[in-house]
């Protein structure tokens, strides 16, 4: 009886274990980075571009191979299908940890392409999103000497745990997802652009309504990364008629508020502290004199932050989320506060209110 | 031995942050579920309070004695099967959430059939250990999945990715009345403590009242444990963002990211410690509702045999019907039944809380 | 009256033993003859000291002169006992007795000589600081170490019925009675009494013998130990001796006696905290590693790293069979090296995990049967496996992966998941003497 028992369990197990989705990992491909273009033929409408990395038994090699294919498709996962069947192992978005999307799809919009990559269990929502500039399949093209792992080289740069840099804008998936998604609050993405086999990617792209309306400088850039992020190591270079001197500052804070108080004017009052040490001076400076320099280097930056914001306003632009700041401060129906805002924020005036404190020149006076 | 009872009410407020109770609580976010969540639950802590303290008036009986010896046939039988029923229902759908989200985050080529037979032979091999053992494989899996859930939740709390603006516009509603559904989720996540119903017999006096501090403390946990499922991920996907989710913490714990671990996408190990902990949880609440079922039919000394044949049958037909219904149901009417099912039991659990305090009072009053 | 029975029964009694004992080479008649006194000595040879049976009785027997006088004196000796009936005589001689007639009387007296008496050093338990002596495989010595950990006068020695109805070995339980539980100890000589087996050589066999059923944890412990003894009778715990054998079966048991070294007594309370937390992370390894690896590989790669999940895609390239074969094939040879190298005589066993170890496994990875990052886990399964204190709950360990791997070919991630949580609430499931093996004991308020 007994027996009979263990006999009918085991086949009961055996039957269950027939496909369940085992599949060993040499007979799989990862995909480490995903591009996506305009089709270039007329019927389709997006092409995919895969970066898979090759793995190779060899410890000295191991990985450093790479194998790009690209296929075009009416959707996105047409054109993923159609991969499949080019390839002789299966494919595995496990791993795909940067999208790279072509400023021509970029200029479209974003709304309908972000559906397959949210909709996927196996895409990361931490993977990174980057603008690829002329278009994605350049980008994917790119394969720095130095790598060693196929896409490393953007893994390190996004991941900020290689470089860390304020002027590389971090923009994960979900992130983006919820910016697209949420009124008052618009995506910023980083542009990828190759440079001398590898890679620039110093500046961002603001969206709005899903379409890429903004494209900021470097410089613009690393202000934003500064205020937002709160990054720790930021170069400030504050230049009058006389000197040109750099900062290496630390933004402790940087706190708005949206007053609406007096109706038709309404104001955000930004209150940024900053810390920081001289860096590097054209002039021999000295330590009493560094008053003089906090001064300088206030009006700068509060010059340049209000320069920001007002480009923003004017291209009614959102990166912070002063709309989301003003539906989370106000009470009513969602979309009657949407619309007000949407009326109050050309209205707007910035006050920036800036305090710089330096704390040494450095090692040498 | 009150560690038991806390670990009874933790486990059952961890385990809802995965299932249904975010579901719901988001899904009315502009709808009353802040309210909700404010005056709900206090009002479960004071149901808590007199059920739990009424019960302890009774060291080492379970519900079952007591409405045996307190009221009459013709209300105990029946109330007890009801009892039975609603513990099953509600270890069932954790049980179907969980397969759900096996299948559509781990595994999406095993079909529900294999996860649930899995799942089932645990479960029912769990399901059949002494009351007393249940407690202590809850124990372990609490002592095991708590601190490993305490960092998630830590990780969510201190990411720069958390907006708080999303969630303060969630906030802005406050004046909404609640729905009863959302009520309903928020009050359910607090229900550990009718587990106690069987869990009494173990205890046996060793706890004698609940006391007001820890009344305040499990105010505050369930405070913090509404706020991280329901808002948590309103302050990672959005306001409008959050809406398409059908697990939203799930997904939520997928924008997480864990620089330095050995493992880099926190969901995976949300997901495992979370299936371990449900699991457990099933376990313990199917328990509960296989003894209220059993004292039905053993209410004086029965030979060991026949309850356990009895209990076993209790068991077997509960798989059976888990296949049946399990294999068929689609997450989103799972999702409506499980609303309807946490509306029905406000007014249930309210009902017999007053009953067995009344049951206490009088007690009280003959000595 | 009484006296002529007892003198036909003595006839009869010397013809039974003269019957059972005539084809026995190393039995022994002696005739001692003495004016008109005559005593006859019958003895096993092999079993009794002959020196001590030449200076006790014999000499003393021409010294006195007198079978009157000789039986006072033997009567005072140490180790003589009362004659009870024939087949007891049968037994008692077997034992190392021996049976003295005299005119009118049968007496017995214990002369035993035991071989093999050396106190053994520690060597399936052995610590580092703690004492280095084991059990011996004599119940006396053994008893005498004991008594020598444990100077207190509740210490209670009881002598059982003997186990194996053909080879009658001795067992003896131990317990300290102020402290134990009276059913305990009603329990323990119920079980034992229960016993029926021909030959019992090992505590292991009256382990399983007690249990009746098929196990695969012990919850009994199994130990060589006398401090660990001492430590546990101290507990309030059951000590079972067997004639012969340098092991201890220590009731009831529970999970954590199983995880625990003597040696976490002897170390600073830190050590043995890290010592403590070493070992269950061992276990851990031990029964899941091979499982998530074949879970992980094979089913959710998206759980390594980038470039783990490549380097071992990488190593994985020149192997031709699944993950899940590759895992098996490894943990066998494993295995076979384990058990080779413990039953090798002492000088061949290194030779053969050299061979095993080290030639096996380069050439394994280099033929392209296993991958590299395979060879690693089989090792750290190894290693970590031995960390477990206790030899029984290790091969409990090892059997205990094999079932976990199958669980996870079948079922990946989550049937791993399932698995520990199988295995968790079997192990919470086990009773050892109605104590609960499984349990958190906390301060119980």
């Amino acid at each position: 009886m007994k027996h009979k028992v263990l006999f009918l369990f085991i086949g009961f197990f055996l039957i269950l274990t027939g496909c369940n989705g085992y599949k060993d990992i040499d007979k799989r491909f990862f995909v480490v980075e995903m591009g996506l273009d305009h089709a270039t033929q007329k019927d389709n409408k997006y092409a995919v571009t895969l970066k898979l990395a090759i793995a190779s038994a060899d410890t000295e090699t191991m990985g450093s191979e790479s194998y790009i294919v690209i296929k075009e498709g009416k959707t996105i996962s047409e054109a993923v299908k159609k991969l499949k069947a080019n390839v002789d192992k299966e494919l595995d978005f496990g791993h795909t940890k940067v999208i790279i999307i072509g400023e021509e799809i970029a200029k479209e919009g974003l709304i309908d392409v972000m559906d397959w990559f949210d909709r996927r269990r196996d895409i990361q929502q931490i993977s990174y999103i980057g603008i690829g500039k002329p278009n994605a399949q350049k980008i994917i093209d790119v394969k720095p000497k130095f790598e060693r792992i196929p896409g490393n080289f953007l893994f390190l740069i996004f991941g900020n745990t290689g470089t860390e840099s304020p002027s590389i804008t971090l923009q994960y998936l979900f992130d983006l997802r919820r910016r697209l998604t949420e009124n008052g609050l618009d995506p910023i993405i980083p542009v990828v652009e190759p440079s001398q086999e590898s890679f620039a990617v110093d500046h961002a792209s603001i969206f709005y309504n899903g379409k890429l309306a903004l494209e900021l400088s470097e410089e613009e850039t690393v202000l934003y990364n500064a205020l937002e992020r709160e990054y720790p190591k930021v170069q400030l270079q504050i230049e009058n008629e006389e000197e040109i001197f750099n900062i290496s500052s630390k933004v402790l804070n940087a706190k708005y508020k949206i007053d609406t108080t007096n109706g038709s004017s309404p104001s955000i009052d930004f209150e940024i502290e900053i810390e920081g040490s001289i860096e590097e001076t054209t002039e021999q400076i000295k330590e009493d004199n560094l008053p003089k320099y906090e001064k300088l280097a206030r009006e700068s930056v509060k010059e340049r932050i209000e320069k920001l914001l007002t480009k923003f306003q004017e291209e009614r632009v959102d990166p912070f989320g002063f709309g989301l700041r003003y539906r989370a401060t106000n009470i009513g129906d969602e979309e009657e506060k949407w619309q007000k805002w949407l009326s109050l924020y050309p209205e707007v005036t910035f006050k920036v209110n800036v305090k710089v404190k330096l704390f040494g020149t450095g090692v040498i006076q | 031995m009150i560690r038991y009872f806390l670990y009874l009410m933790v486990m059952n407020m961890v385990v809802n942050v995965t299932a249904f109770v975010p579901r719901i609580i988001i899904d009315e976010r502009f709808e009353g579920s802040v309210m909700a969540v404010i005056i709900g639950i206090p009002l479960t802590v004071l149901l808590l309070y007199f059920f739990t303290n009424a019960m302890l008036r009774f060291p080492g009986k379970g519900l079952p004695e007591i409405l045996f010896q307190h009221t009459s046939k013709w209300f105990n039988r029946p109330s007890l099967i009801l009892l039975s029923i609603l513990f099953f229902f509600s270890g069932w759908i954790l049980l179907l959430a969980f397969t759900d989200i096996t299948r559509t985050f781990i595994n999406p080529e095993m079909t529900r059939f294999t996860i649930l037979t899995i799942f089932l032979l645990v479960v029912g091999f769990g399901v059949l250990l002494k009351t007393e053992k249940v407690l202590y494989a809850l124990e372990i899996l609490t002592l095991i999945s708590l601190p490993f859930i305490l960092v998630i939740f830590f990780k969510a709390y201190t990411s720069p990715y958390l907006n708080w603006d999303s969630i303060r516009v969630v906030f802005t509603h406050v004046n909404e009345l609640p729905t009863l559904s959302s009520l309903g989720s928020v009050t359910f996540s607090l229900y550990g403590f009718y587990n106690i119903s069987i869990y009494n017999r173990v205890f046996k006096g060793e706890i004698k009242k609940i006391n007001i501090w820890w009344t305040m403390a499990i105010i505050i946990l369930g405070y913090v444990n509404a706020f991280t499922s329901g808002f948590i991920p309103i302050g990672f996907n959005g306001t409008s963002g959050v809406e398409d989710f059908i697990y939203p913490w799930i997904s939520t714990s997928d924008s997480l990211r864990m620089e330095y671990g050995f493992v880099e996408r926190i969901i995976y190990i949300t997901l495992l410690l979370f299936i371990g902990a449900s699991l457990i949880m099933v376990i313990t609440i199917w328990h509960v509702g296989l003894k209220l079922l059993l004292s039905l039919f053993a209410p004086s000394k029965e030979t060991r045999l026949k309850t356990r044949i009895l209990s076993r049958s209790i068991v077997t037909l509960l798989i059976i019907v888990t296949y049946i219904t399990g294999t068929r149901i689609d997450a989103r009417q799972l999702l409506e039944l499980t609303k309807l099912y946490y509306i029905i039991l406000i007014p249930i659990s309210i009902f017999f809380t007053i009953i067995v305090s009344w049951i206490a009072w009088g007690k009280k009053h003959e000595t | 009256m009484l006296k002529n029975t007892r003198i036909e029964n003595k006839i009869s009694l010397k013809k039974l033993l003269k019957d059972t004992l005539k084809d026995n080479n190393d039995s022994k008649f002696q005739t001692l003859n003495l004016n008109n006194s005559k005593v006859e000595l019958i003895y096993i040879k092999t079993l009794c000291d002959t020196t001590k049976i030449q200076e006790l009785l014999i000499k003393s027997f021409f010294e006195l002169e007198n079978v009157d006088k000789f039986e006072a004196y033997v009567k005072s000796l140490e180790g003589f006992t009362v004659y009870k009936n024939d087949r007891d005589i049968v037994n008692k001689l077997y034992d190392g007795h021996v049976v003295i007639y005299t005119a009118t009387n049968v007496l017995l007296i214990q002369v035993r000589n035991y071989e093999n008496l050396g106190v053994l050093q520690a060597t399936t338990e052995s610590t580092i600081q703690g004492p280095q002596s084991a059990l011996s495989e004599d119940l006396i010595i053994n008893l005498n170490l004991i008594r020598h950990r444990y100077h207190k006068t509740s210490l209670m020695n009881e002598s059982l019925n003997p186990v194996g109805t053909t080879n009658q070995i001795k067992i003896e339980i131990l317990y300290d009675q102020s402290i134990v539980d009276n059913n305990l100890v009603k329990k323990v000589k119920e079980k034992i009494s229960t016993i029926d087996k021909d030959v019992i050589q090992g505590v292991g066999e009256v382990q399983n013998e007690i249990k009746k059923g098929k196990a695969l944890f012990p919850t009994y412990m199994v130990t060589e130990r006398p401090d660990r003894i001492a430590y546990n009778l101290s507990k309030g715990k059951v000590i079972i001796l067997l004639e012969g054998s340098p092991f201890a079966l220590i009731v009831p048991a529970v999970f954590f006696d199983f995880m625990s070294s003597m040696e976490d007594l002897y170390q600073t309370f830190w050590i043995s905290k890290f010592l403590i937390i070493l070992r269950y992370i061992g276990l851990f390894i031990s029964i899941s590693l091979p499982a998530l690896y074949v879970a992980i590989t094979a089913f959710n790669p998206e759980l390594f790293r980038v470039q783990l999940a490549l380097s071992i895609a990488g190593s994985r390239i020149a192997v031709p069979y699944p993950a899940y074969l590759e895992v098996l094939f490894m943990l066998v040879i494993m295995e076979m090296l384990i058990e080779s190298s413990i039953r090798l005589p002492k000088t061949i066993g290194p030779t053969a995990t050299t061979v095993g170890g080290l030639i096996l496994g380069q050439a394994s990875t280099d033929a392209g049967l296993v991958s590299n990052i395979m060879i690693i886990i089989v090792a750290a399964v190894a290693i970590s496996n031995f960390v477990i204190p206790l030899n029984e709950m290790g091969s409990a360990i090892r059997v205990l992966k094999y079932i976990l791997l199958l669980v996870a070919t079948s079922f990946g991630t989550i049937g791993v998941v399932v698995g520990l949580l199988g295995i968790l609430l079997y192990l919470i499931h086990l009773d050892s003497f109605d104590e609960p093996f499984l349990r958190i004991t906390g301060s119980e308020k």
